[in-house]
């Protein structure tokens, strides 16, 4: 009965399991919706910035801003959202798998991870790390993530960053999340006049915008403020993506439980009536044994 | 065997299956006596005293079928126990129980005889030597060493590949040992052991082998009693030449099941699991004798058969306390084609020590253990949450875990005919090389089935670059 007592023991630690795995699928599921509420929310107003920030830039000269300019010096760096907790499926792990791609292709690289599992990995494989933010609320604000846009945007002006590109994961559905790597600084031409075509064709061409002040003074308001939105918009995109996998990673884990435990639950049953069924023989030919 | 006429004769007065009652008229004779019954056109049986039921009745048990037999049937006392022929003429021979020869061959000329029943060594004549004895099979070599003059067992249930274990460690073992070895097959399958005579004539270690057979062909009586006739050949060489002997039992708890056959149709109340209650008793008076002492040494390598796999079964249970190597093969690596199918956590040796083996050894054996413990601890967990909820240290331990697991398996010499793999024999120093190189991480890069069915790590690279 050795092995029962082990099988017993597999199916408490099942049960165990199952039961914060459920539990974690319902607090997930109820962060996901406010989560992706938020991500969604957001995203007309950062595309209406998008189209502001190129509409402005096609009238000022790009060199005419030092977040616009490339330059050689300091390291590229790649700002990488992942969670600060687990079990959330194979999120973590896909994003870790791009940022070695991007790492790899490069010499003179740098990561700033943000959450405790993207500090955790680099240390582990030994990736150069500039910066580390962990320890994010679940409801982001903008102020939670200033530090990380002041930042980028201080280092890359006092040039010690070349460039700083995003990773993320980005929200599509529930069930599916994909990879994106963004260059944020210095903010690409081809993203700038991309949204400049469009809102071109959009507009009838003999619009003229008059700026109070110059441009080149709202361009220095508004890039800065583009950093901002574009990494909380980042920001807010991985956290619906961490909530809507964690749901759906443990309402895997619930179901792959309950199964487990119930095959241990049959070998168990097994065991036992093979013991009583042992037993049963025993004392019965001991008996016939006897009488005779 | 020599039988005086001056002993009464007696008559048969009950047969029951394999067990015969016989009648004296003065005298009975003592236990374990050899009767003899002649018969007509068939060679004469024997029978050994078990019981004595009265003044004047014994019990026996038969060492040959008991059909044609009738009540009333002379009986002939030879006052003696069975005596099976020693000495160097057995070499290279096959005998059956009471010692006559099976093979074909001309029988054997030989004055020197023994009986097969004697007491154990006494205590202050045993010695025991703590040395490793190489096997060339990487995962004994490394979780389980042997210890010469030790005793070893393969636990195992059907068909997971206890008789190929054996028949490779013969190979390998025999083969390279230079002194002499006796088989016993007991009750296994008569066609392995003509399988192991004609392989060992072709390999030409025959001619320093003595085998006994008493397989699944033979009645109970007679495969409870030729483990002893092996051992008896095999005590010739170790007290009378003062050599160290290979002894390989094929299989022993053919032996308590013959034992339980009996059992009841002596007398006996049957105790846990139907099993003869004395189990222990007669697994003792044979294991005991199976020991090395200042004279010589016999090495016993021994196939278990474990019931339906259940370890806590009588038999293999009470086998198990006189082992000093533990060689435990699991159904469930067998199912994964991961031969020989030994489970390392299971399988153990007294002399896994680091002043016996080296600490190299010891410690790369417990770190191999401890990585495949990690493994099996974490499978539930990969199996609800999935593998990417581990964390990076524990994703490495799997994989390498996977890689050991894979590492541990080895063709065999013997199963080249089924697999198409030549068979590798592998030094200990390979093996400790190779499993250290994949627990610091070096070959964290090859796939898997690099290390699957090779003999060296420098076998696993090399088949790396071909996949």
């Amino acid at each position: 009965m050795a092995n029962a007592r082990q099988i017993k023991q597999r199916i408490k630690a099942a049960g165990n399991i199952s039961k914060i795995t459920k539990a974690m699928e319902m607090v997930s599921a109820s962060k996901m919706r406010r989560a992706q509420a938020q991500a969604l929310a957001t995203r007309p107003y950062t595309k209406a910035l998008s189209d502001s920030l190129s509409t402005v830039a096609a009238v000022v000269n790009p060199e005419a801003h030092p977040l616009l300019q490339p330059h050689s010096e300091g390291v590229d760096a790649l700002l990488v959202f992942s969670t600060d907790k687990g079990l959330c499926g194979s999120l973590n792990p896909t994003l870790f798998k791009h940022m070695i791609e991007w790492y790899k292709n490069r010499t003179n690289a740098a990561v700033i991870p943000v959450g405790k599992k993207a500090v955790a990995f680099t240390e582990f494989v030994g990736l150069e790390q500039y910066a580390q933010f962990s320890d994010l609320p679940d409801t982001i604000t903008v102020e939670d993530i200033l530090a990380i846009s002041t930042l980028i945007r201080e280092k890359f002006l006092n040039k010690e960053l070349r460039s700083i590109t995003v990773l993320y994961m980005d929200f599509v559905s529930t069930l599916v999340q994909k990879p994106t790597l963004q260059q944020l600084l210095p903010v690409p031409k081809s993203d700038l006049t991309q949204l400049n075509v469009q809102t071109i064709a959009d507009q009838p061409l003999s619009t003229e915008y008059q700026f109070e002040p110059s441009p080149q003074a709202i361009l220095g308001q508004l890039l800065p403020y583009f950093i901002e939105n574009a990494v909380f918009q980042a920001m807010l995109e991985a956290k619906a993506s961490e909530h809507s996998a964690r749901m759906v990673s443990m309402k895997n884990a619930s179901e792959n439980a309950k199964e487990l435990r119930s095959d241990l639950t049959l070998a168990y049953n097994k065991s036992r009536q093979a013991s009583i069924t042992n037993e049963l023989l025993d004392i019965t030919t001991a008996k016939l044994a006897q009488d005779n | 065997m020599a039988h005086t006429t001056q002993l009464s004769n007696g008559t048969i007065t009950q047969i029951i299956g394999p067990v015969v009652d016989v009648k004296f008229e003065d005298s009975v004779p003592a236990i374990y006596t050899a009767l003899l019954i002649e018969r007509e056109d068939k060679e004469p049986m024997y029978l050994e005293v078990e019981q004595q039921l009265s003044a004047s009745e014994v019990r026996c048990i038969a060492l040959d079928l008991t059909d044609g037999l009738t009540r009333g049937l002379p009986v002939i006392n030879t006052g003696a126990p069975i005596s099976v022929p020693i000495g160097d003429e057995t070499l290279g021979r096959v005998f059956d129980v009471t010692g006559k020869v099976i093979d074909d061959g001309e029988p054997i000329k030989t004055t020197k005889t023994s009986p097969i029943h004697k007491p154990a060594p006494a205590l202050v004549e045993q010695e025991t030597q703590a040395a490793m004895l190489e096997t060339g099979i990487k995962v004994i070599d490394l979780i389980s060493p042997f210890k010469k003059g030790g005793k070893v067992g393969a636990f195992g249930g059907a068909g997971v590949g206890k008789t190929v274990i054996i028949q490779e460690l013969i190979r390998n073992i025999a083969e390279v040992h230079q002194g002499h070895s006796v088989f016993a097959g007991v009750g296994e399958r008569t066609r392995e052991g003509n399988d192991l005579y004609y392989e060992m004539k072709d390999s030409g270690v025959l001619d320093s082998t003595v085998m006994c057979y008493g397989q699944m062909n033979e009645p109970p009586g007679n495969r409870l009693r030729v483990a002893l006739t092996a051992l008896t050949m095999a005590e010739y060489f170790r007290d009378d030449k003062n050599e160290d002997v290979l002894l390989f039992i094929d299989n022993i708890v053919r032996f308590s099941q013959a034992g339980a056959e009996v059992s009841a149709l002596l007398g006996r109340i049957p105790s846990a699991v139907g099993y003869q209650p004395n189990l222990a008793t007669e697994m003792a008076a044979l294991q005991e004798r199976i020991t090395s002492t200042k004279k010589g040494s016999i090495t016993s390598i021994q196939a278990i058969y474990v019931p339906a796999d259940d370890y806590t079964d009588p038999a293999p249970a009470t086998t198990f306390a006189h082992i000093d190597s533990t060689i435990s093969l699991d159904r469930r690596l067998a199912e994964q084609a991961l031969f020989p199918a030994v489970d390392p956590l299971a399988s153990y040796s007294t002399i896994l020590e680091p002043d016996v083996v080296g600490e190299d050894h010891y410690n790369t054996a417990r770190e191999v253990q401890r990585v495949l413990q990690r493994y099996k601890e974490l499978q539930d967990i990969i199996a609800i949450l999935g593998i990417d909820e581990l964390s990076e240290e524990d994703k490495q331990i799997v994989a390498r875990a996977r890689r050991i697991q894979r590492f541990l398996s080895q063709p065999f010499y013997v199963g080249e005919q089924f697999t198409n793999i030549p068979g590798v024999y592998v030094s200990i120093e390979e093996t400790i090389r190779g499993f250290k190189e994949i627990l610091s991480g070096k070959y964290d890069q090859l796939p898997e089935k690099a290390f699957y069915m090779v003999g060296t790590i420098d076998d696993a690279v090399k088949k790396a670059e071909t996949l």
